[in-house]
């Protein structure tokens, strides 16, 4: 039986600022106390070191049964500031925990602290903190430290908690880039039971997702089943639209720089258009050299065709001698 | 309560603490003590938009450098430098307060008052300092808690922001919860400061301590005194020494007339008493003893005297003292005895002065009467001396007298004229108008206190060539029981004769019912000052004047008890494990005699609660989450933290962003030399917590060891 097992690391703690004034006083006195023989500096000695000695188990107090959660936000946009919420959980049955930060370590680098400033015996308190993210990608998010400097501010106490955490920024999207009309393909190449944006209830309903419309929601079911449930449409007509993204890196090249700067461009470029084509009804796929997304019918949130491009790689290529990285459309 | 307001009450307490503990002892003047006051107040005004206006700020920062300066002058012109500086600090704390805006505002207002604290100790060692030093106690949690937390708003919502101010101006942070739980605070904190205080080694060399001691002005000890003088402090209540005495009966009595002579004076002159100066003795010592007359006996009674700092330094006798005990002060670990003089006149003063209460002890003959003392030549006629004038009272002695020769019959009688004649004792003063103020008392008045009674005496009977002196201390004490002391007020100052008579002084009192005049005052008010004086003795004696002996005494004190238990025990035993054999203490057998096996039971029955709580948070928690797992997921789980141990020990931790199958992989395709291991133990792990496999006790102890014997592994040279 494992009773001591550990999910984060031991307390530490430093003194701040003040708390170093503090000290210096305190050995001050000391200091003139042993030489005056003065015992109502003693006296005043034993308040300041006791004090210290408060302050340390108050500030571990703040700490103790403190259950911190990160909670990432559903999507994410490299160039765009995102919002990331903190839920602080105090299992503690008659103290609060009073002056806490949480501060995330992305990259080795520190986020801005999502602060509480009192949760509650047995409440829960949400706070967030901003966080800019100019790449796509995966953001790996490992730990996050806790501290406090309450009651006093002498000492700041912390622990630092393992939750990694994994989310993929989207690339940014444009706002000047529109996509050009589409027509609807008829026959063999038109899908006959799509689900999607269009005026028929299909008869069938499925969870909300982030960009449905409010309008479709069936409040009936959401009522029955405690979740929001959308209703699902058949499409009256069948469009399709795939778009192509060249992720071939040329080889030979002096400056790769501006080629990514291309690339990068690109992305952006393909994931604004899917997102339009989507939100007018035209299903969407996307090609790349070396992978191609999954179908997204029309009306449908743009996620799938955003996380593909999110993690859509530059690969390399022998003798290629085009260096314009590109999209094309079908 | 509103955040911005309960913050600003606080300081304003915290402030006001540090201000007064500048105003103990005798630094600050009425005056001062009034501006400062006055300031105080007017500061609590200053608020927004005032503190917002430009020139605000500066009109204090100009006002601080100016006040600087002023100072310094003054403290170069020649005024104290204590008083100058405690001013200065006074002026800053209220420029503070009329100009706090921002948390670091706050900050600095803790910090002087913090400052102004540590001042006081030297301004004054009083029960009053205890006062300022237990609301600081209380106090400061609040302080210093509202200050972090208004500086955590500022940090999170920026200065002056609209929504720092609705953050300020909430009521959900400084609620009666947040001061009832930081009031309690300072339960822990007192004690800490307690422990702590009684614990430092006290090693001091006693420099800087005390200067400025207040002493009790009494009239009557000095060089001279009035005719009139006592009776300006017939009233005053003020406790001046205290008398602890052995062998009181029980309930001891509520007075008694306790005479305690303090000085002598020897020439009168035109309604003034004087001593003749004269260099004085050295007191023989033996260790702490001061030998007057003789060694103390075991017979001698003893008197604890706890004697205030006085202007004159003088040490109270009582009646048949034969020895003194003065105990020695401690600096830098060592005694340092004082220098105890006896002067003529009988006069026991003390060299140098005195930071806080003397405490001494005074051994008693009981049954010797007088002062056996040898005339100088130089002060034989000085005893002698009357006024010229004085023939009156000259003829009155002889009436008097009676015709007796005996010098004793012949004081008796000037005595009992004066004590049970047709005089009167009253405050009042006689109406003088130029006139002698003896001869209208004798004649004119017949009234007046007790220096007027003992002056009529001591010259009457010189007139009838008997050697007097007026000598001067204090008759009567009330008991205090809150303190088990007799406490002698100002009040009870006292005048009285002393007549050579056969080569020693005797002591005649021709005051009449002293007993009626200073009989014990009683009522609320009365009982309150005793407990405020027993309090003061408590504070003095167990704070002010707490040393290394008491620290070294206390200690005694523990290891005594501790091994009195320890003898009482192993007595309570016999050879045969029958009953007591050994003596038992006084109080009889000790029916708990703890020691180090209870200690050991107590603290594993402790440890054994502790892991069962333990034990049952975590069931409580995995089945709360819905993850109770079954015994051979439950051994799958133990065994790879076992492997993830191991491989942490090795230098080959798993990332948290791996998972365990990948991580293997990962240690086989870098040659780790235990991977072969870490693959069985990890494929062992998955299959039983996450597949259809599961993982019997043997299965698991065998896996264990393997995983075990991978930290050798690793550790192990490959070849």
């Amino acid at each position: 039986m494992r009773i001591f097992r550990r999910r984060r690391s031991r307390r530490k703690f430093r003194l701040t600022r003040e708390g170093r004034a503090f000290l210096l006083v305190t050995g001050g006195v000391g200091f003139a106390a042993v030489n005056t023989a003065n015992n109502l500096l003693y006296l005043v000695l034993g308040l300041l070191l006791s004090l210290l000695l408060v302050s340390g188990v108050l500030s571990d107090l703040a700490l103790w049964k403190l259950r911190i959660h990160r909670k990432l936000p559903a999507r994410m946009f490299a160039g765009k500031r995102s919002l990331i919420e903190v839920d602080a959980s105090n299992e503690k049955r008659w103290l609060a925990s009073v002056s806490v930060e949480v501060i995330d370590e992305i990259d080795g680098v520190e986020t801005g602290p999502a602060r509480f400033l009192r949760v509650g015996p047995g409440q829960s308190g949400d706070a967030a903190y901003k966080l800019d993210t100019p790449r796509r990608g995966v953001l790996e998010l490992g730990t996050m430290r806790v501290r406090t400097r309450y009651p006093f501010g002498l000492i700041e106490k912390g622990y630092t908690v393992f939750q990694p955490d994994e989310a993929v920024v989207y690339p940014q999207l444009l706002g000047h880039v529109s996509a050009p009309p589409v027509q609807a393909l008829v026959g063999d190449a038109a899908p006959m039971h799509r689900t999607g944006r269009g005026s028929e209830f299909a008869g069938s309903v499925r969870f909300y997702r982030e960009g449905d419309e409010a309008r479709d929601i069936h409040w009936k079911r959401t009522a029955s089943r405690g979740d929001l449930v959308v209703r699902e449409h058949e499409q009256d007509a069948s469009s399709l639209v795939t778009l192509t993204v060249d992720n071939l890196r040329p080889a030979g090249l002096e400056d790769e720089a501006p080629w990514r700067e291309r690339f990068e461009q690109t992305i952006s470029e393909v994931a604004t258009v899917a997102a339009d084509y989507l939100a007018r009804g035209v299903s969407v796929q996307v090609q790349a050299a070396d992978g191609v997304s999954p179908l997204v019918v029309g009306g449908s949130a743009p996620d799938p065709i955003w996380r593909f491009l999110a993690l859509l790689q530059e690969t390399r290529t022998l003798g290629r001698t085009d260096d314009e990285p590109g999209r094309r459309a079908a | 309560m509103r955040f911005a307001f309960a913050h600003k009450l606080v300081a304003y307490l915290f402030a006001g603490l540090g201000l007064v503990a500048l105003m103990l002892g005798t630094t600050f003047t009425p005056v001062d003590s009034v501006l400062v006051i006055a300031a105080f107040v007017v500061s609590w005004f200053a608020e927004r938009p005032l503190l917002d206006r430009p020139g605000y700020s500066r009109f204090w920062n100009i006002a601080a450098v100016v006040f600087l300066v002023v100072q310094v002058v003054r403290a170069l012109a020649g005024e104290a430098t204590l008083t100058v500086g405690v001013q200065y600090a006074a002026f800053l704390q209220i420029s503070r307060l009329a100009h706090r805006k921002s948390a670091a505002d706050y900050q600095q207002i803790a910090i002087l008052a913090f400052l102004h604290l540590i001042a006081g100790t030297v301004l004054s060692s009083g029960l009053d300092y205890a006062v300022v030093f237990f609301g600081f106690v209380v106090v400061m949690p609040w302080m210093l808690t509202l200050t972090h937390l208004r500086k955590e708003l500022e940090t999170q919502h920026g200065t002056g922001t609209a929504m720092l101010r609705a953050q300020l101006e909430s009521r959900s942070l400084a609620t009666p919860a947040f001061f009832g739980g930081t009031t309690l605070l300072a339960v822990p904190l007192f004690i800490l400061t307690a422990a702590m205080f009684f614990a430092f080694p006290r090693v001091g060399f006693g420099f800087l301590s005390g200067l400025g001691a207040r002493t009790q002005s009494v009239a009557g000890f000095g060089d001279d005194v009035e005719l009139g003088g006592f009776g300006t402090i017939r009233d005053d209540p003020t406790v001046v020494m205290r008398v602890k005495m052995k062998g009181l009966p029980s309930p001891p009595p509520p007075s008694i007339g306790i005479r305690l002579r303090g000085t002598s004076f020897d020439r009168y002159d035109e309604g003034r008493w004087s001593r003749t100066q004269a260099a004085g003795s050295d007191v023989q010592r033996l260790a702490d003893q001061y030998i007057l007359f003789r060694p103390p006996k075991p017979d001698d009674s003893e008197y604890e005297i706890i004697l205030d700092p006085m202007e004159e330094a003088v040490l109270f006798i009582p009646d048949g003292a034969v020895a003194l005990q003065v105990p020695p002060a401690i600096r830098s670990g060592r005694n340092r005895y004082r220098t105890i003089t006896l002067a003529p006149g009988f006069d026991v003063r003390y060299r140098g002065g005195l930071d806080t209460a003397l405490t001494y002890k005074v051994f008693v003959e009981p049954e010797r009467r007088g002062l056996q003392e040898r005339i100088p030549k130089t002060l034989r006629e000085r005893y002698l001396e009357v006024p010229d004038g004085y023939e009156r009272i000259a003829a009155l002695a002889q009436q008097v007298a009676g015709g007796a020769s005996d010098p004793r019959t012949q004081a008796m009688r000037v005595e009992r004229y004066l004590r049970a004649g047709d005089f009167r004792y009253t405050l009042e003063q006689p109406n003088t108008d130029g006139k002698d103020p003896l001869h209208v008392f004798l004649f004119e008045a017949k009234g007046g206190h007790c220096e007027y009674f003992s002056t009529a005496m001591a010259i009457m009977v010189r007139t009838l060539g008997l050697p007097a002196r007026n000598v001067t201390g204090f008759l009567g004490a009330d008991y205090n029981p809150y303190g088990s002391y007799y406490a002698v007020r100002n009040g009870n100052a006292h005048s009285w004769v002393e007549v050579y008579i056969d080569g020693q002084w005797i002591p005649f009192d021709p005051t009449p019912a002293s007993r009626e005049v200073f009989a014990s005052p009683s009522g609320l008010i009365v009982k309150l000052r005793q407990m405020l004086d027993a309090m003061r003795v408590r504070w003095a004696e167990y704070v002010v004047e707490y040393n290394i002996r008491d620290q070294a005494q206390a200690l005694r004190g523990m290891l005594d008890w501790y091994r009195s238990l320890r003898r009482d025990w192993r007595l309570g035993r016999a050879p045969d494990g029958g009953a007591t054999t050994g003596e038992e203490t006084n109080l009889g057998p000790i029916p708990f005699r703890p020691d180090w096996r209870w200690f050991v039971g107590v603290m594993s029955l402790f440890g054994l609660g502790v892991l069962f709580v333990r034990w049952r948070q975590k069931r409580r928690r995995q089945s709360r989450a819905g993850r109770l797992l079954d015994p051979d997921r439950d051994r799958a789980v133990r065994l790879y933290l076992s492997l993830e141990s191991s491989l942490r020990s090795a230098g080959h931790a798993r990332p948290p962003d791996v998972t365990p199958s990948e991580h293997a992989d990962a240690l086989g395709e870098s040659g780790f030399p235990a991977a072969e291991e870490v693959r069985e133990v990890t494929d062992a792990y998955l299959a039983a917590r996450f597949g259809e496999g599961g993982l019997g006790p043997q299965d698991y102890v065998r896996l264990r060891q393997v995983s075990r014997s991978i930290r050798s592994k690793a550790r192990r040279p490959t070849a």
